[in-house]
């Protein structure tokens, strides 16, 4: 279908350009125009999570700097799954793009016999957005290094309870690393959801609790937090120590970008990679992301690429070891 | 006849069977919950089960339905999803509202022509507003693409 | 007064932000009144308007689109048995019988007057007792969720007309069908028997719309003439004053339910639906004539418009003292914040004290625009039910789609509508009302979800009796509980006294 239509194109141009008599210069063999009507942006979670706030804040840049209109839609469902498996259905003609959350998309297809999706076939056009999760206690716990917190996991297995976000989410992953990395055993309260999670925890009905970085940064003060999950210090919290500063070798974090379906053409890539990236490398917005707690990424389609297969080959030897 | 009462927990019962058979394969901690609620759900349906066979039914369940009046409507609302499906929301709806419309018209008055061009006209002005105003984008259908 | 109060108050005098306020309420209360379209859609659709606006103003309008949605739920509940929002689901047990008895206006003045007055309510509390609330929201832990769910199931004691075993049952369906998805703990696919769109779960508002208007709309079918053409709709003088003038004389009803809609706001998950229920419950509980509740009395309507209008305010208190959004509109307004910059917490009252007192005053204004509206509106509104039913009938059926469809999107909802519609149907006929099943698929999540953390709880505390039975907050609302349940049993010993005592 594709391929049809790219010869058709290529056809089509150069008889232009030999009716014409003359090179186009700026015009190549094969480029398609677009796009040329509204682009559909589809965000598989409820309006008002952080993916959604983030397309919002990405649509008016993105109509700008693309031409055309941008049409937010939410297909919320199955922690993103439904919305993932309808992508993938879709035709790739560059008019429907869906936000994407690693580790979701790599968890789910593992996990699930039948996520109606494969990570394989969502084609990512760029990451732009992280916030790396962090562990942290009770201001008045008695664990106050990451070590401590270990040593109690350790000595006392499965006694310290610790409250996240979902079963088999970035979240439960980053816990099930941290115990196969140390050997210390903790229980893991999964909530639906980042709220409910940060509440249970701030009522104290668990002894520690993992979150995004944007929550650790808003709640900062009511807790004191052990490590965060970034590769570097992160920035809008310079005091906490990675993971792997403090020698546990681990990343851990939620990231988000957007994808489009598989076969897409990959001139079409090109434009939305070349549209979000520049957005993503704007001073302004990654100022004002900073400041909220989230960290700011630039990385285009093939670069993503290869960082999910990395994720990929990780957590499906944490997955393994887990269901052994 | 059976009554409706016995029907129901018939019909609940078996409902149970096939829930209760597909927690079978789930993971302790997902199929706890489910389970209680289906041993309860049996429980009861085992209560309307007996109560039923004690106490008359007073009223059969469909008493005063027109066959000739609710088939055809609940036919019309299946067809009406089924053609959405290929050919998406605008044709359907004018297709659907307009038979529809004529069909439950019990004076006899309503022309086609009249039928037709109000069903085109609501089918469009909500398009208009969802597609515009609240930027809900109604499905188009598998033949146009969606 | 202090300072940041007065320059609230005149911060909310000004007309252009009065103006866009007001839009806001419109705007929200013709969305709400869609089923489907939920006030936290609309106020996603304005957020990008919102970053070039000033802080106050974009707040002011984002507030008032969901103080209008909350309540334009109520007008497809009075008129079309359909609730436009889940919060509406108690105003159709008495608003549309009101309406079938050709007094729509009735219900649609009652819906206006205690709306406004219960959103009012609901946004003092929120003003003036924030803090200690919300410290109470915290301490509902797992097991607290698990029993409020369980109190909330002892409604079906009201809810079931006619049968006690069928009510249970409808409920039990219920909590049976919330299970389909993927499950909160462990991460099954659960009973989605192959269809991968079913790990989503059934979306509340698309099993409401199937349950309560698609039986409504065969039911004006399928009788020869059908009863709906008997029922049109008159418009009366002196409607609104004698519905006032009666509404007055039960400040009880309406204060109480308003206090019960603030607090199920306050605890974070639990939302306008279950306000409205439980409210409803305790009005016919606490009425000397319980049997007319469901026959069409305004009563029933007041009780729930009342609560679910101030569950708006309470549902904002853990949000603006904590930074946890208790509900989805209320995680779109701290989206909204975050974009300005602001940080909700005890800053918003200390470092952006103007803007917050401008924004929750704002609240109370707003839901005395959004009575007035409701107020002049009733009797226009009112009047779409004289539409004949072979026009009526399509038409609901036709929005019923779209709003099935808008909610997430996706054609699945739609058919799964229309499948719970033609069930709720035969069930109808088999004597299952929609109410049960309606709670028991609200419930069955917040449940399952305080049921099985707590049980991981007791695991690592290792005792699952600490866990359930010695907490505070647990404690009060087991007793509530089996007062509850055992009030039918009580009231009826009472009422055999009664005729004992009668007869002799």
């Amino acid at each position: 279908m594709n391929k049809k239509l790219f010869v058709i194109g290529a056809v089509f141009l150069l008889s232009l350009t030999l009716l014409v008599g003359c090179g186009g210069q700026d015009k190549q063999a094969g480029t398609i125009d677009y796009p040329t009507k509204p682009i559909k942006y589809v965000i598989p979670f409820e309006p008002g999570g952080q993916s959604d706030l983030e397309a919002r804040r990405q649509q008016r840049p993105l109509e700008q700097i693309l031409g055309t209109s941008i049409v937010i839609e939410n297909k919320a469902g199955g922690g993103g799954a439904v919305g993932w498996a309808e992508l993938v259905n879709k035709k790739p003609d560059g008019y429907y793009m869906t936000g994407i959350n690693i580790p979701h998309i790599i968890l789910q297809p593992l996990a699930r016999e039948n996520a109606g999706y494969q990570t394989d076939q969502i084609i990512t056009v760029a990451l732009f957005q992280a916030t790396p999760i962090g562990l942290a206690v009770h201001p008045d716990s008695p664990y106050n290094t990451l070590d401590e917190f270990i040593e109690a996991g350790k000595k006392n297995p499965g006694k310290i309870t610790v409250s996240g976000s979902g079963t088999l989410s970035g979240h439960d992953i980053a816990l099930m690393q941290l115990e196969d990395i140390t050997g210390a055993k903790y229980q893991y309260i999964p909530a639906q959801g980042a709220a409910p999670s940060i509440q249970s925890f701030l009522g104290k009905h668990v002894d520690a609790i993992l979150a995004n970085s944007n929550d650790l940064v808003q709640h900062q003060d009511k807790m004191k937090i052990l490590a965060i999950g970034s590769g570097e210090t992160f920035e809008p919290l310079p005091e906490v120590k990675t993971f792997k500063e403090l020698g546990i070798d681990m990343i851990a974090s939620i990231d988000r970008g957007v994808a489009v379906p598989p076969n897409t053409d990959p001139q079409i890539i090109e434009t939305l990679e070349k549209a979000f990236l520049e957005i993503a490398n704007d001073q302004d917005i990654q100022a004002q992301m900073l400041k909220e707690g989230f960290m700011p990424l630039a990385m285009g389609s093939e670069e993503s690429k290869q960082y999910i297969n990395e994720m990929k080959k990780e957590y499906s030897v944490i997955l393994e070891k887990v269901k052994k | 006849m059976l009554n409706k009462d016995t029907i129901s927990a018939i019909v609940l019962l078996a409902v149970s069977g096939i829930f209760w058979r597909q927690s079978s394969n789930l993971t302790e901690l997902g199929a706890f919950f489910p389970k209680v609620i289906i041993v309860v759900l049996v429980a009861l349906s085992i209560i309307l089960l007996i109560q039923s066979f004690i106490k008359e039914d007073p009223q059969p369940a469909f008493a005063g339905v027109e066959a000739r009046k609710i088939l055809p409507a609940i036919l019309g609302i299946i067809s009406y999803i089924g053609i959405m499906l290929a050919v998406g929301f605008v044709i359907s709806s004018i297709l659907f509202l307009a038979v529809m419309f004529k069909f439950l018209d019990n004076s006899g008055k309503l022309g086609y022509i009249k039928s037709v061009s109000f069903a085109f006209a609501v089918t469009v002005a909500f398009y208009g507003v969802f597609y515009y105003g609240f930027k809900v984008p109604l499905p188009v259908g598998i033949l146009f693409g969606g | 007064m202090s300072p940041d109060i007065i320059a609230a108050l005149l911060n909310n005098i000004n007309p252009v932000y009065f103006l866009m306020m007001a839009l806001g309420v419109g705007f929200g209360i013709i969305v709400g009144a869609l089923p489907g379209l939920t006030a936290t859609m609309a106020m996603a659709l304005l957020v990008p308007f919102t970053f070039t606006m000033e802080p106050a103003p974009a707040l002011m309008i984002l507030g008032g689109i969901y103080v209008g949605a909350m309540y334009g739920g109520c007008i497809a509940a009075i008129l079309v048995n359909t609730p436009g929002t889940p919060s509406a689901i108690a105003t159709t047990f008495d608003g549309f019988p009101l309406t079938k008895k050709g007094k729509a206006e009735h219900a649609l003045v009652t819906a206006a007057i205690s709306s406004g007055v219960g959103g009012v309510i609901g946004a003092v509390i929120l003003l003036l007792l924030s803090p200690p609330l919300a410290s109470v929201a915290l301490k509902f832990g797992p097991p607290e969720y698990f029993w409020m769910a369980i109190f909330g199931l002892t409604i079906i004691a009201t809810l079931a007309s006619g049968s006690l075993v069928k009510g249970l049952i409808g409920g039990a369906i219920g909590l049976l069908l919330s299970q389909i998805g993927i499950s909160p703990i462990g991460g099954d696919m659960r009973f989605t028997f192959g269809f991968y769109q079913l790990q989503a779960g059934l979306a509340l508002i698309v099993v409401l719309i199937g349950f309560f208007c698609i039986p409504e709309v065969l039911g004006m079918v399928e009788k020869k003439i059908s009863h709906i053409d008997k029922i049109n709709f008159k418009p009366q003088k002196g409607v609104a004053k004698g519905v006032i003038l009666e509404l007055i004389k039960k400040p009880v009803l309406l204060i109480r339910s308003a206090i019960i809609g603030a607090f199920v706001g306050i605890v974070p998950g639990a939302g306008g639906n279950i306000a409205g229920l439980l409210s409803y419950n305790e009005a016919v509980r606490w009425s000397k004539n319980p049997k007319e509740f469901g026959t069409g009395i305004i009563d029933g309507v007041a009780a729930s418009e009342s609560s679910n209008n101030s569950e708006v305010g309470g549902s904002l208190v853990p949000l603006m003292t904590l930074g946890i959004p208790g509900a989805a509109p209320a995680a779109i307004l701290l989206g909204a914040m975050m974009l300005q910059g602001i940080r909700p917490g005890p800053e918003l009252y200390t470092n952006y004290a103007d803007i917050t007192y401008t924004f929750l005053i704002s609240l109370i204004i707003a839901n005395v625009i959004m009575g007035v509206f409701g107020f002049y509106g009733s009797r226009h509104v009112a009047k779409v039910i004289n539409l004949p039913a072979n026009y009526l009938a399509p038409m609901i059926v036709f929005m019923t789609v779209i709003g099935s469809y808008a909610i997430r999107n996706n054609m699945t909802d739609v058919l799964i509508m229309v499948l719970f519609g033609l069930i709720g149907y035969a069930l109808n006929k088999a004597g299952f009302h929609p109410g049960p099943i309606v709670l028991g698929l609200i419930l069955g999540p917040i449940a399952e979800d305080g049921l099985v953390q707590s049980m991981l709880m007791g695991q690592s505390a290792g005792s699952m009796w600490v866990v359930f039975f010695t907490r505070p907050i647990s404690l009060i609302l087991i007793a509530l509980s089996l007062l509850s349940a055992g009030w039918p049993i009580v009231s009826s010993l009472r009422n055999r006294k009664k005729e004992a005592d009668a007869n002799a």
